[in-house]
């Protein structure tokens, strides 16, 4: 269990309570039309770990689905402190890398949509905090972020990367 | 055939880069050569040890290990900054341990206490010792200056200023505004590799297309250059053309015509600089790389004969937004993915070093200038050294006293 949340309940509330806010706003409008002119299905799932919570996000139909008949057009896993402090802008950018490079968050789908959740996630990112100081939140305001700014060593080694094909490389034997 | 060796390991000729072999097997794999590096010519040379951030305020200071030598960097209450020998006067415990921030540091052995400037405040206990006099007792002082945002000492009055050192780097800070931009935070490895392994291969960019996939589709194919220098050594790969070399693919990757689109270069670069990525060795275990998005420090510490630490320090400008927060994140990550690429390769090369039938290779004469660069540079420092370790084993002796006493042969200890 992660150390801001308690419950798969809290975390689905203020998920959805921000992602409905920013629909409801400007960026909302704006994020639905540039989803729409991706010409694919803007469906993104977004996988919270810790507690776990499923959420679909209809960018271009500006609502939340129950599971969609579709797959989704891209899948987001994030675990639940990542999430709500990387949403708090409690993380400088090395802290973000570090997210990754440790598999706390992970991203899937094709390049275009990859690339679309990057205005997408910043324009969702102030309602957050928004919602949580409105709705009194303060317990979870209160969790303090990681530490920043720091020259870190993880305990692991490297991950050995040679000989693995990157996604954009062609099989072997393909034409 | 038996090579001809000098010192613990074989001779090397300079032949230009044309002409040489790389350096031999036996300069990656020496124990003997490591300790002599150490304890000789690491002394002489600068090392980057640091962000300035970490001593910004008086009695703020960290502790660093520089060629095996313990030191304090700190600022005293005026202001100064000071790199001591971290080994307490009385029984050689750590003066100081970490980072933080003190009015004064005390031995936690036996309880010394000595100022920030490294004069020994109060020896508790001591009365009775006969002809201990504490107001002429110091900790050893040693070299240390800031350059842009990072501090860097040595160990000998021999080097030549730092500003000489980098005199070659100085004029990108300004264009850079690195007095601008903050310590973001950094990473560290442990490497199984002599330190040379590793430094070699920063210094080509041939390997590039067969390592680090994501940095070629990054980077033109046809845009290198370098640029050889007296303590340093640049070299500059230009980010692709639109129409260039590995454009498409970066351009269906969302790669880096989209990431220049939503995250443009720092205000007021020169087109070169802000088309591609300065990089910078510093002889013989600094690298500073400029990029269109921020400053990139390696700072190298050799450990053991066969494992080097590597940090890799960031500062970047602040983030205008929280999408540019984002980016800086995702570029952050780019290093870090180069990085474990270099790693990897360097573990199997160390390896492959023991081999018994691998003596030396030869160099890319295009594109290896700046690792045959390097092995001039490191062959200059170490002969003086290799030879004086013959004359101490003719001479019978293992090492003199002042070589195997680091404080002894601590000249620039003051």
């Amino acid at each position: 269990m992660g150390q801001v949340f308690t419950t798969p309940e809290e975390v689905r509330g203020v998920v959805t309570g921000c992602i409905e806010r920013f629909f409801a706003s400007e960026d909302g409008a704006a994020a639905a039309a540039a989803a729409a002119g991706l010409d694919m299905p803007a469906v993104v799932e977004l996988r919270v770990l810790d507690p776990d919570v499923r959420v679909w996000i209809d960018v271009a139909g500006r609502r939340l689905l129950e599971r969609p008949a579709d797959p989704p057009a891209a899948e987001v896993t994030i675990e639940a402190d990542a999430l709500h402090h990387l949403l708090l802008d409690r993380l400088g950018p090395v802290e973000i890398s570090r997210l990754a490079e440790e598999g706390r968050v992970h991203l899937s789908g094709p390049p275009l949509v990859l690339g679309a959740l990057l205005p997408l996630t910043a324009a969702i990112q102030p309602h957050y905090g928004a919602l949580l100081e409105d709705e009194g939140r303060n317990d979870l305001l209160a969790v303090p972020g990681p530490p920043t700014a720091e020259v870190w060593q993880s305990a692991e080694p490297p991950p050995g990367v040679i000989g693995v094909r990157r996604p954009w490389q062609r099989p072997r034997g393909a034409a | 055939m038996q090579q001809a060796m000098l010192g613990p390991v074989s001779t090397w000729e300079d032949l230009g880069v044309g002409s040489s072999g790389t350096l031999p097997n036996d300069w990656y794999t020496s124990a003997e050569l490591f300790e002599l590096e150490r304890r000789t010519f690491m002394r002489e040379v600068w090392h980057c040890v640091g962000s300035a951030h970490q001593v910004a305020e008086p009695g703020m200071y960290f502790t660093c290990t520089v060629a095996n030598e313990e030191v304090i960097v700190c600022r005293s209450g005026d202001g100064a900054l000071h790199a001591l020998s971290n080994v307490c006067l009385h029984r050689a415990g750590p003066v100081a341990i970490g980072s933080g921030q003190r009015r004064a540091f005390q031995c936690p052995y036996h309880g010394w206490m000595f100022e920030l400037d490294g004069r020994l405040r109060r020896a508790q206990g001591m009365e009775t010792t006969e002809g201990f006099d504490p107001t002429d007792m110091r900790l050893p002082k040693f070299r240390v200056e800031q350059w842009g945002p990072s501090l860097w000492v040595t160990l000998e009055d021999t080097a030549p200023p730092l500003s000489e050192w980098l005199a070659d780097v100085t004029p990108r800070l300004a264009n850079y505004r690195v007095d601008e931009m903050e310590f973001v935070g950094g990473r560290r490895w442990l490497i199984n590799c002599n330190w040379k392994l590793y430094v070699d291969n920063y210094m080509e960019g041939y390997h590039i297309p067969f390592i680090h996939p994501g940095l070629a589709q990054g980077l033109s194919a046809t845009v290198y250059t370098y640029r050889l220098g007296t303590y340093t050594n640049e070299q500059y790969g230009g980010e692709p053309h639109p129409r260039g070399p590995g454009s498409r693919v970066a351009g269906i990757l969302g790669g880096t015509q989209e990431f220049r689109r939503l995250k443009p270069p720092i205000d007021g670069l020169e087109p070169d600089e802000a088309a591609g990525y300065y990089f910078h060795w510093v002889f013989p275990l600094a690298t500073i790389n400029f990029m269109p998005d921020g400053l990139l420090m390696f700072m190298i510490r050799p450990v053991a004969p066969e494992v080097t630490e590597s940090n890799f320090l960031w500062w970047m400008p602040r983030a205008r937004d929280f999408q540019d927060k984002l980016l800086q994140g995702a570029l952050v990550n780019f290093g870090h993915l180069v990085n474990v690429e270099d790693y990897e390769i360097c573990e199997h090369a160390q390896r492959g070093m023991h081999s018994s039938v691998y003596r030396q290779g030869r160099y890319n004469a295009d594109q290896e200038a700046c690792l045959h660069h390097f092995h001039r540079l490191l062959h200059g420092h170490m002969q003086p050294h290799l030879r004086g370790w013959e004359a101490e084993r003719r001479g019978g002796r293992n090492g003199n006293g002042a070589h195997r006493n680091g404080h002894e042969s601590s000249a620039g200890a003051r």
